[in-house]
């Protein structure tokens, strides 16, 4: 069964990455922007039915759903050459259209209010799909509508499809930015904590840094930064999607990324990079080089010092003319060397997935790879996070926006925060060797109320 | 033929030399008187050169009254004419005689003994011939006699051997055999007509003598006689003695020993090839004029090996009918086995200057042809068959050079259409046009080199034979490119063999990811029925479900048509599992070359990795199970033994997940490409092509330990069925805790029940890791022992089984 995968893109950043991650498997696919098979696709070696599914007039429509609380993005979207593409009923645009301010709170209470037009569309594209594997969710977590609607959303999508695997793509927000989004993010992590299976984490300010020192530029625009998302995304749905001989489902891929269900935040690394098309250098690449420079911390987009945590897992997906020897000898190179190092409570290693190239689109590259990794470091984000939400909250500084929405804000607020901070204990703990004695340690420790962990905010 | 050619001198001889005894019989005593003491006086002198040596030679007791004679032989010579009664037989009967012995015929006092197998003097008949007086031979004439006697032994000998049916007439090579030793025999006879006609020369001599000495000076002519043999004036001025005879026969002599050495060396039952052989050893010889000797008999009994080699590399046929042919046919050979079986060398038959290895080639070039006749019916009708088209006998030589070029283009025409009807493959269509027209060019270039090549090939097989035997290396090297490499590209794009064997990847070796993994959804419940209950019809219902369903349903039509399920035999409590397979056929004329072995070994693979994959979708489910059951939060107290099961579980799914990856990229696609490697560039016939994808299959097998190691496919085994029972008691677990939330009077019994189900689940899954790791220490220790024990290399499995040193360093621990 084609192991259908429903895309949800929540709010600005969500529908715009979502719309550069279409763009990108239609190119690889072969479908042009009015969603049909150009005339050089060969069928046979790619698996579309895992994204899309065929109309009656073998259009191919994306089984993707646009939401958004405001008109701008998805506007844009349906004035772009791409319109023609979605199904016009799986897109939902908030009818008075002022999105949700940057809060959280009034995103999620919005969310909550279009459930059932949000669920009935879910409901339809989940029925139209014969097994459906799960969801993959697009959004910013520090917005409003992205962070909020979507963290309402993923709460329903468990309850409502508690077998579905729930994968996220989440983007990080940069320090620079708005104060409240320490806020938003602080929540919608809490959410994606709990309620996801997986999160991709794509660090902003990780990637304006990785595609400024690409572009050789201090700002890159927002497309080169989509761009290199949309790369992202694409790379990490191959196996699904030119099926081979292993890493068919997104289960499998998971279950060998994700021991323990709490530190499911992944983190990735793309090489060689290549924005734009115009300004791309041309390296030489071999397998070793690409799964060397995976390893690097400036090719890892996230802001983490990743030289000192330790991985958990690592899967490598690399694409292109590959031969299989070369993989064999590259890894034994990195481990006599030991270019990285893993967590001692358990087996761990770098998987290599093999996957094919579009051969819609040509590339100067011969190998390109694709980390998708588990690494402790990540918690740096998560405390720092952590640690910037304390400076605001002590000043209890724009709260009214949030209590006017919710009574139980600020206790919601102290959940959450907890249980970040639970999380960044985890994953310090991942890095000792004892982690298999966690849980009994941590309940030495503090008696914690279990309780309150079950506790759930607003459930109407 | 070859025996009339033999017989028919020999009867003129005997004619002749029966002519010449009446003649001789008929002739008056008086000149044989009068020529008496000269010949004796002859004779004398000889004798008594000899006397000397005579005395030192063993004397060979013979018939009684001969003994003596010869033993008194001094004492006659010394008292001449003493003895009256007793003369010597005169030496000109004796060279009659011998030249009789000469042609293996007995003579008048020589004869064939049968028992000693030898010639020898009849002492009757020399008794009592001269003149009704009795006679002798003299010792020295005697041990001369008897050395020139081998010549007639020899003689007799061989040819006693080349008439003798039972050899002649088993083969081919064995008459060419006779007729050539026979060539030598008419030579000889030649030699010996010489000879006679000098005997006879001799006689008319005698008898002209004695007319004219009866008419004008006797005297005169006796004297003559007597004074000098040189003056009798013969044909070179010399007359016939035994000596004389016995040093022009030494040159002959040789060569029949030559003969005699090769029947010798021939036994009857023997034929083609093993003759050649034999002789062929002879040829190595120091002597030249042996050797070229030889290396003529070779020439000639070679003759029907060549013409055998000529039609076996050019039509693929044998005509062998006395089974002498170093290339067996096997008629009863069942079809499938027709490359394989139906021809083969006969060891035994192989002549010795043909290689092994060469005649490997020779035979799989008219295997290749015949091969071709069999299964590729159109293949003469087919246009683009010009490979062989080329190589046809020289019938209509000319007429092809002249119609070339028109059919060049009607040829490349059609061709044409053919690339564009049949590829259906992945190529832009820009891109095909451009191969095509770069095809066109390519074969137009090959065309006329095959054309020139089968020009150069015609040449250098009128000029194959022994003397330059040399040459067929060179033939078989150009006739190869044109049969063996020929039906090579006809198994490789007609039969489309190599889309064969990637189809058996894709599908029995589990390539075609969507697919198995369809597979595997639909019929993985199934499969958990004990086998009475497994319905085949069903099986295949869901396999044409998955293959509708995945990308295999782009697949080349005739590809699916061939896919089915087959089910393993079965044994006593065995479930779905255990048996099934999934299965491809192959029919004629493919399963000449893929073999119903090589299927089933595939199905064995397919077997073993349907297995694993079993094992890691059951961990999948299980791992997405517990990540989605909320209920599991219930389950708070026994936390930290759910936090251990999940990285128990992230062992297993290492384990398998890595294990996988080495079969993938280890395993399959290494072998794959050693594979494709050599068929691509290297293979240059069938048999190559057959043994690669042997050897393909074998390095799986070997790899994946299916053949090799029985305690590492135990060890195997033994670590899936704990992850199983593993998975069974997650399931538990989570059962439970729905259980629990379920319920809604909690009470005490309860909580006692419950408490005593998360011991047992502690103990478990305690037990259930302790098992799992002795399990697993096991395993990487028997990989060690394989990686000693034999050459193959699965050290990347041992680490990455343990990437990271982690179970080292427990170890350690």
């Amino acid at each position: 069964m084609p192991r259908e995968i429903i895309t949800l893109q929540v709010g600005q950043c969500g529908n715009q990455i979502g719309s550069e991650f279409w763009k990108q498997l239609c190119k690889e696919h072969g479908i042009n922007p009015a969603g049909y098979l150009e005339e050089y696709a060969i069928p046979g070696i790619d698996r579309k039915d895992v994204f899309f599914y065929q109309s009656d007039d073998d259009h191919y429509v994306p089984r993707a759903l646009l939401l958004d609380l405001e008109p701008r993005v998805i506007d844009s979207i349906k004035s772009s050459e791409y319109s023609g593409l979605y199904n016009q009923e799986n897109i939902f645009v908030a009818e008075k259209g002022t999105g949700a301010g940057n809060n959280w709170a009034n995103g999620y209470k919005q969310g909550e209010s279009f459930y059932d037009d949000i669920f009935d569309m879910i409901d339809r594209e989940a029925d139209g799909s014969e097994s459906l594997e799960g969801f993959l969710l697009t959004h910013s977590i520090s917005g409003g509508t992205g962070s909020g609607m979507g963290s309402y959303i993923l709460e329903r999508l468990n309850d409502r499809f508690p077998k579905k695997i729930i994968q996220t793509y989440s983007v990080f927000p940069d320090d620079s930015s708005v104060v409240v989004q320490q806020y938003n993010s602080v929540l919608s992590l809490k959410r994606l904590i709990e309620n996801a299976d997986s999160t991709v984490v794509l660090d902003n300010s990780a990637l304006h840094r990785i595609v400024g020192e690409n572009l050789r530029m201090d700002q890159p625009t927002m497309d080169q930064t989509n761009s290199l998302v949309s790369t992202v995304m694409s790379a990490s749905t191959t196996t699904l999607r030119y099926p081979g001989y292993m890493n068919n489902d997104l289960v499998g891929m998971l279950a060998s990324l994700i021991p323990t269900p709490k530190c499911h935040f992944l983190i990735t690394g793309y090489t060689p990079l290549s924005i734009d098309r115009q300004s791309e250098s041309v390296r030489k690449t071999s397998v070793l080089d690409v799964m060397r420079r995976l390893l690097q911390p400036q090719n890892i987009m996230v802001s983490a010092p990743t030289k000192s945590g330790k991985y958990i897992s690592i899967l490598n997906i690399i694409q292109g003319d590959v031969d299989p020897t070369q993989i064999h000898n590259s890894l034994q190179r990195i481990r006599e060397k030991r270019m990285a190092t893993f967590i001692d409570w358990g087996p761990a290693s770098i998987q290599v997935a093999l996957s094919k190239k579009s051969p819609y689109i040509k590339s100067s590259h011969k190998v390109s790879g694709l980390m998708l990794a588990n690494h402790t470091s990540v918690n740096h984000l998560f405390s720092n996070i952590i640690q910037q939400y304390d400076k605001v909250r002590k000043r209890n500084a724009f709260l009214a926006n949030y209590t006017r929405e919710s009574e139980d804000i600020l206790q919601e607020f102290d959940i959450a925060r907890e249980m970040l901070d639970d999380l960044v204990q985890e994953y310090k703990a991942a890095e000792q060797s004892d982690y298999i004695n966690y849980h009994m340690n941590k309940e030495f420790n503090n008696n914690a109320n279990n309780n309150n962990l079950q506790y759930q905010f607003g459930t109407a | 033929m070859n025996s009339t050619f033999v017989q028919i001198p020999k009867l003129n001889i005997n004619k002749q030399v029966k002519k010449k005894t009446d003649t001789i019989t008929a002739n008056t005593l008086l000149p044989k008187l009068m020529n008496e003491t000269s010949i004796q006086q002859q004779q004398q002198q000889i004798t008594n050169g000899i006397t000397i040596l005579q005395n030192y030679q063993p004397q060979q007791p013979h018939t009684t009254q001969q003994i003596n004679s010869a033993n008194n032989t001094p004492t006659l010579v010394s008292t001449k004419k003493s003895v009256i009664g007793i003369n010597e037989i005169p030496e000109h009967l004796l060279i009659r005689d011998i030249i009789y012995v000469f042609q293996g015929i007995d003579g008048t006092y020589i004869k064939y003994n049968k028992q000693s197998d030898s010639f020898k003097i009849d002492e009757n008949t020399s008794n009592t011939l001269v003149n009704g007086e009795p006679s002798y031979i003299s010792k020295p004439k005697r041990d001369l006699i008897y050395r020139l006697c081998e010549f007639g032994w020899l003689f007799k000998k061989v040819r006693l051997f080349i008439t003798n049916n039972n050899f002649k007439k088993t083969g081919l090579t064995n008459q060419s055999f006779c007729s050539a030793i026979n060539d030598e025999l008419i030579e000889l006879y030649r030699i010996i007509a010489i000879l006679e006609t000098q005997v006879n020369k001799k006689f008319d001599m005698v008898n002209n003598n004695s007319i004219s000495s009866g008419v004008e000076s006797p005297s005169s002519v006796s004297s003559s006689s007597t004074t000098t043999s040189t003056e009798i004036p013969f044909i070179d001025g010399d007359s016939l003695t035994l000596i004389r005879l016995f040093v022009w026969i030494q040159s002959p002599l040789k060569r029949l020993k030559v003969l005699g050495t090769c029947v010798d060396s021939i036994k009857v039952d023997m034929k083609g090839g093993e003759i050649l052989s034999q002789i062929d050893t002879l040829s190595k010889h120091g002597d030249q004029d042996i050797r070229i000797l030889i290396q003529n008999i070779m020439f000639k009994i070679c003759q029907p090996l060549f013409s055998m080699i000529r039609l076996w590399l050019f039509k693929g046929e044998i005509n062998d009918p006395y089974q002498e042919f170093f290339i067996r046919q096997h008629e009863s050979v069942q079809l499938e086995k027709t490359w394989k079986e139906k021809f083969a060398i006969v060891a035994r038959l192989l002549p010795t200057f043909i290689s092994i290895p060469l005649a490997k080639r020779i035979l799989i070039i008219g295997k290749s042809i015949n091969y071709m006749k069999q299964f590729c019916n159109n293949f003469k009708e087919d246009k683009n068959d010009k490979y062989y088209y080329y190589n046809q006998e020289d019938d209509d030589d000319e007429e092809d050079d002249i119609n070339e070029d028109d059919d060049l283009n009607f040829k490349e025409e059609k061709e044409d259409c053919d690339c564009s009807n049949g590829d259906g493959d992945k190529k832009v269509e820009n891109n095909e046009k451009k191969t095509n027209y770069n095809k066109e060019k390519e074969e137009i270039i090959e065309k006329k080199l095959l054309i020139k090549e089968s020009k150069i090939i015609k040449e250098k097989t009128k000029e194959l034979n022994y003397m330059n035997k040399e040459i067929l290396q060179e033939i078989v090297d150009l006739v190869a490119r044109q049969s063996s490499e020929r039906l090579l590209k006809i198994v490789l794009n007609r039969f489309k063999f190599m889309n064969h064997v990637k189809a058996l990847k894709k599908y029995l070796l589990l390539g075609q990811g969507d697919f198995i993994q369809y597979l595997m959804d639909l019929v993985g419940e199934d499969l958990l029925k004990p086998t009475n209950q497994i319905q085949r019809h069903k099986l295949v219902g869901w396999m044409d479900t998955a293959i509708r369903n995945s990308n295999a349903q782009f697949e080349d039509q005739d590809i699916v048509n061939r896919l089915d399920i087959a089910l393993l035999p079965e044994r006593p409590g065995n479930i779905g599992w255990d048996i099934f397979s999934l299965d491809y056929h192959v029919d004629t004329p493919l399963n000449t070359i893929l073999s119903p072995n090589d299927i089933l070994r595939y199905k064995k693979i397919f077997h073993f990795m349907w297995g694993i994959k079993r094992v890691e979708y059951s961990l999948a489910s299980i791992w997405r199970k517990i990540r989605s059951s909320t209920s599991l939060s219930i389950l708070s107290p026994i936390k930290g033994d759910i936090h251990k099961s999940h990285l128990i579980m992230n062992e297993m799914v290492h384990f398998i997940s890595n294990f996988q990856y080495y079969l993938m990229f280890e395993v399959l696609e290494c072998s794959w490409k050693n594979l494709e490697k050599f068929i691509y560039q290297e293979a240059t016939d069938l048999d190559q092509l057959i043994d690669a994808h042997h050897q393909y299959l074998q390095d799986i097998c070997t790899k994946m330990f299916l053949s090799n190691s029985e305690s590492c496919y135990e060890c195997f085994k033994k670590l899936c069925s704990i992850i199983i029972k593993f998975t069974l008691l997650q399931t538990k677990l989570i059962n439970l805790s729905i259980a629990i939330q379920n319920e809604k009077n909690f009470n005490e019994t309860h909580q006692a029940q419950v408490n005593k189900e998360f011991n047992s689940f502690r103990n478990h899954l305690n037990n259930l890791y302790q098992e799992y790791t002795t399990s697993f220490y096991k395993f990487q220790s028997e990989i060690l022992k394989v990686k000693v024990n034999q050459d193959l290399n699965p050290i990347s499995l041992q680490y990455m089984l343990d990437f990271n040193e982690y179970y080292e360093e427990k170890k350690d621990n």
